[in-house]
């Protein structure tokens, strides 16, 4: 039996309500799952005993941890063959935000007042996802067999959203902007370099579930639970549904375990 | 009756006018009044920032005091000043790098008129394309000539634009040397091969007279008031050393002879015209009774107290900062300078040594030169 850890924050939900039918097509594997808010989980950090410890700064902190967990506020990363890290978020955003008053120079032209080149550009990507790759180094240590994977993309049904949602706006920009996936499948070559050179293994969201560039298709979305189990909004364009989490995990069973499913999923 | 008795011209004339007393026992360094300003820059005016490297700090410090400093090509989105400043964003009011020759500013000018085009504009280096006037601004190059050429187009819009609402322009003259395209004339920032090109026989040394200075800049004069009419001019010489010299004189003088060029002609301007103002930036960081204590280990790079230093005096010139605070009185100078006989400093200029590093640190092209220095 190969025994996995998913540990994250809200996005863990998706691939815990994927658990059920994940066991019946990939019986030999056994996963554990341990989630706590996202705050508390990108502030938290792996002890010298081996425990991750979101960070908790109150006895409520701690009681959503303990109800979410079967009474752990901590998690023992001990026995593990992989422990999939889901939920931080190194934003994409801020880097095609460059092109809010910019066009690529090397690009195309969409009447803005500056131009700027893709050497800057992914230099500052780089800047970027370097401090971000420093903070999990900080963070989580070389100790343990971790495989990061991003917080889910926005689901493309966002761009319904930005007339009452302002902050949709950043993200409807670059899901029309035509230099958006050269820049994006830098920006992931950076992120995934950055990582690995530190010593861990990263997984990417299966492409069956993207839409475009940093984006998922709007049908994984649809129908999301907290990882506490309650329903979402139904406007909620960043937590994805169970059939996303089977993906995710069929994902991480197959390119990091090799182990091949033993039915069907359909 | 005639009176006969001789006074001498020197009598009653303020102390600053005397070593001693406007200097040795002023009291502080600088004194207070050592620049007194023709004009008042104000915090509303927009002012255009240009020059050697040193200006950069002229920008910084007019930004951070809350001047209107025209930045025409802002740095993207929310980037580190470090990063940004690499790619030369914020060191100036556009992203035109360096600009150590006044040539090299009647060059700009000329071309934002249409009116000049540089000879031998892109420089290659490993396959990538640099724009020769400014070679600094894109670290590692374009990917072809045509965008070089684009960069520079949308480039000169906005140095255009930065003109046509400066109503002053702060200008730090740094250098007399600089390399010349031989047919042409065209001068740039850098010598070929430095960053980006290469040397062929078209390039040749050029070391700038006094003549030729005050030429130029009475021509960016001319040329500024005929966007501007009240445009008005604070000139600084750049009190950083040569890094090198083609002159074939030792690097000392021709330091001292570039610099005492550029501050015969600014000195000239300012007593010239009513529109130009001399600050004396140069003098507050050389001055005997500064002992060099204003530069860095390197003799060359200024010290970011130093830089303060310079900074604070012209604000506080311009109603914008209090005085510098008193420092060191001639006192304490000389209990210094009675320590440093008794420990002595290292030599200076290990071959070793490294530029700082320091939030202070500025970027210099110029400072590559010393990469050449043969071991």
């Amino acid at each position: 039996m190969t025994k996995v850890l998913v540990l994250g924050s809200s996005h863990v939900g998706a691939l815990r309500e994927a658990a059920e039918p994940f066991r019946r097509v990939f019986p030999r594997v056994e996963i554990d799952y341990f989630a706590t808010p996202g705050p508390m989980f990108r502030a938290g950090r792996v002890t010298d005993a081996g425990f991750f410890a979101p960070r908790r700064t109150s006895e409520k902190d701690a009681a959503i941890v303990a109800k979410v967990n079967d009474g752990k506020e901590t998690c023992d990363l001990g026995g593990y063959d992989q422990i999939l890290c889901v939920g931080h978020r190194p934003l994409f955003v801020s880097t095609t935000a460059l092109l809010s008053a910019h066009d690529l120079l090397e690009g195309s032209r969409t009447g803005k007042p500056h131009l700027v080149s893709r050497s800057f550009v992914l230099a500052v990507a780089h800047e970027q996802l370097d401090q971000f790759v420093s903070e999990i180094q900080w963070r989580y240590g070389t100790k343990h067999p971790f495989v990061f994977t991003l917080a889910p993309y926005p689901s493309e049904g966002i761009a319904a959203r930005v007339a009452s949602y302002p902050d949709a706006q950043p993200i409807v920009d670059y899901m029309t902007h035509a230099d958006t996936p050269a820049i994006f499948a830098d920006w992931l070559s950076i992120y995934e370099t950055g990582l690995r050179a530190a010593g861990y293994d990263v997984l990417h969201q299966p492409e069956i579930t993207v839409a475009g560039p940093c984006l998922t298709k709007k049908r994984y979305a649809e129908g999301a639970l907290h990882a506490d189990g309650s329903a979402l909004g139904w406007a909620d364009h960043r937590h994805m549904n169970a059939e996303f989490g089977f993906e995710m995990l069929s994902a991480l069973a197959q390119e990091k375990l090799n182990i091949a499913p033993a039915v069907s999923a359909a | 009756m005639k009176d006969d008795r001789i006074i001498s011209p020197y009598q009653g004339l303020e102390p600053r006018a005397f070593w001693r007393s406007g200097l040795v026992e002023a009291g502080q360094f600088p004194p207070l009044d050592l620049y007194r300003p023709k004009f008042v820059v104000t915090r509303d005016q927009p002012v255009m920032t240009a020059g050697s490297c040193f200006a950069q700090h002229v920008g910084k410090a007019l930004r951070g005091a809350g001047f209107n400093v025209i930045d025409a090509e802002p740095a993207p989105g929310t980037v580190s000043d470090a990063l940004a400043q690499q790619y030369g964003y914020g060191l100036y009011s556009a992203r035109y790098g360096n600009i150590y020759t006044v040539r090299q500013l009647l060059q700009l000018l000329l071309e934002c008129a249409g009116q000049y085009q540089p000879a031998d504009a892109v420089w290659e280096k490993d396959g990538r394309f640099f724009d020769a006037m400014r070679p600094g601004v894109e670290p590692t190059g374009h990917d072809s000539a045509h965008q070089v050429r684009e960069a520079r187009t949308a480039h000169l819009t906005a140095v255009a634009k930065a003109l046509s609402e400066a109503q002053v322009l702060i200008f730090t003259l740094g250098l007399t040397e600089a390399w010349e395209h031989g047919p042409t004339g065209t001068i740039y920032p850098t010598a070929p091969g430095t960053i980006a090109g290469r040397m062929t026989p078209d390039f040749a040394y050029r070391n700038f007279r006094h003549a030729e200075i005050r030429d130029d800049f009475d021509s960016v004069r001319r040329l500024l008031h005929a966007i501007n009419p009240a445009m008005r001019f604070v000139l600084t010489v750049s009190p950083v050393p040569l890094t090198a010299t083609a002159s074939g004189d030792h690097v000392l003088s021709a330091t001292t002879y570039s610099k005492s060029v550029l501050r015969g002609v600014a000195g000239e301007l300012a007593q010239d015209y009513a529109d130009v103002d001399y600050f004396p930036s140069y003098e507050i960081v050389t001055a005997p009774i500064s002992r060099g204590a204003m530069y860095e280990p390197n003799m060359r790079s200024v010290r970011s107290d130093g830089v303060a230093k310079v900074m604070q005096t012209f604000l506080h010139a311009m109603g914008a900062a209090p005085p510098p605070a008193p420092t060191k009185t001639v006192q304490q100078l000389r209990a210094e300078r009675r320590a440093r006989r008794q420990n002595p400093l290292p030599d200076v200029g290990p071959a070793n040594e490294t530029e700082s590093e320091t939030e202070n640190d500025v970027i210099c092209e110029e400072a590559l030169l010393a990469a050449f220095e043969k071991k």
